[in-house]
């Protein structure tokens, strides 16, 4: 993990992060930042399934559901716990 | 026995099949209500087929107005002009006119869930650089009316270099007389002008475009000679960081070279 970033499969339920930067190797990513997953997004773990795969995040309003593998794609920088 | 009664048709009522005015291509994210909207604006008046050689059903639907027919092509949803998916490359394929047996679509009616607008927006930025006659229909305003968002159209229109916006409740039929009115003569109508994310580059990429001997492909730069490969280097690293200013400040002074 470089800096203070950390991966978004690492927020925790009800955590906000900003996306700082994507991993684009995996075509599956450019669609997803297609969908909004592009840095300075804020994101927000709406919650997880048993096991925490997969997670589902807040942005723009609706929910998005990725596998942990491919939200370790994206690192956020700054986030905050939840309430 | 009695003879049958003569059937007489009123020659009034026999319509001649004429080649539609103009074609529009419904696009829109799945689920944003293209569909939905479709119907409403076609009522009974569709045919259903396939594209050739896949089982992607194809709708074609007729809208009647006083003089003339448009058609309308219901696509499969796709989040933008790259395809990630089977459905999605039908859907731009037609969109671009690649598709074996169609037309290119003379107009678009984008269709936007006004509660996922950043979706929808996105492609709609796409559709607007195709620079073809363009209207979005903003689809679910209840809905995001219900979730207390309140939406600019006149604003959203301006940043969108001022295409129309219709806002439409598809499900009750809301607002799709305006839609209609804004159908009828779309074809006619101007294409937007595409605004720039990036002024500079788009004019650089322009001049680049005028004055380009040689295809601008890196590998080709390559093999130019041995004195290009290091700007076929660099343009490379830049294409794969994508840093648009450094991209600019590269290509500025090829540019003034050219004027």
């Amino acid at each position: 993990m470089e800096g203070n970033g950390r991966s978004l499969a690492s927020l925790k339920r009800g955590q906000k992060g900003i996306i700082a930067s994507v991993d684009t190797s995996d075509p599956q990513v450019q669609r997803l930042m297609t969908l909004g997953l592009v840095e300075g997004t804020e994101v927000e773990l709406a919650g997880s399934a048993l096991g925490g795969d997969p997670m589902e995040f807040r942005l723009f309003g609706c929910g998005i559901s990725l596998r942990q593998e491919q939200a370790r794609s994206f690192t956020v920088s700054s986030y905050e716990s939840g309430d | 026995m009695t003879k049958p009664a003569e059937t007489r048709i009123p020659i009034s009522d026999i319509s001649v099949s004429r080649r539609p005015a103009a074609s529009i291509a419904v696009v829109g994210s799945p689920n944003s209500g293209k569909s939905t909207l479709f119907n409403r604006l076609t009522g009974l008046r569709q045919r259903i087929g396939n594209y050739p050689g896949v089982t992607v059903e194809r709708h074609i639907g007729s809208l009647k107005t006083d003089d003339q027919t448009i058609e309308l092509v219901d696509l499969p949803g796709t989040h933008g002009l790259t395809a990630h998916s089977f459905e999605e490359q039908i859907a731009i394929d037609v969109i671009f006119g690649r598709m074996e047996g169609t037309q290119p679509p003379d107009a678009i009616l984008a269709v936007v869930d006004a509660t996922n607008l950043y979706q929808g927006l996105y492609l709609v930025q796409q559709l607007i650089d195709l620079e073809r006659p363009i209207v979005v229909a903003l689809t679910m305003i209840d809905a995001a009316d219900a979730a207390g968002l309140n939406i600019d159209i006149e604003a959203l229109s301006r940043r969108l270099s001022g295409i129309k916006i219709c806002s439409v409740v598809a499900t009750t039929g809301e607002g799709i007389n305006e839609l209609r009115n804004a159908l009828v003569d779309l074809a006619e109508q101007p294409a937007p002008v595409p605004t720039a994310a990036w002024p500079e580059l788009s004019a650089a990429a322009r001049e680049l475009a005028k004055s380009a001997t040689v295809p601008l492909r890196i590998a080709e730069i390559e093999r130019m000679g041995e004195e290009y490969r290091p700007f076929a280097a660099e343009l490379n690293r830049l294409a794969k960081s994508f840093d648009m200013d450094q991209l600019t400040e590269f290509l500025n002074p090829f540019l003034e070279k050219t004027e």
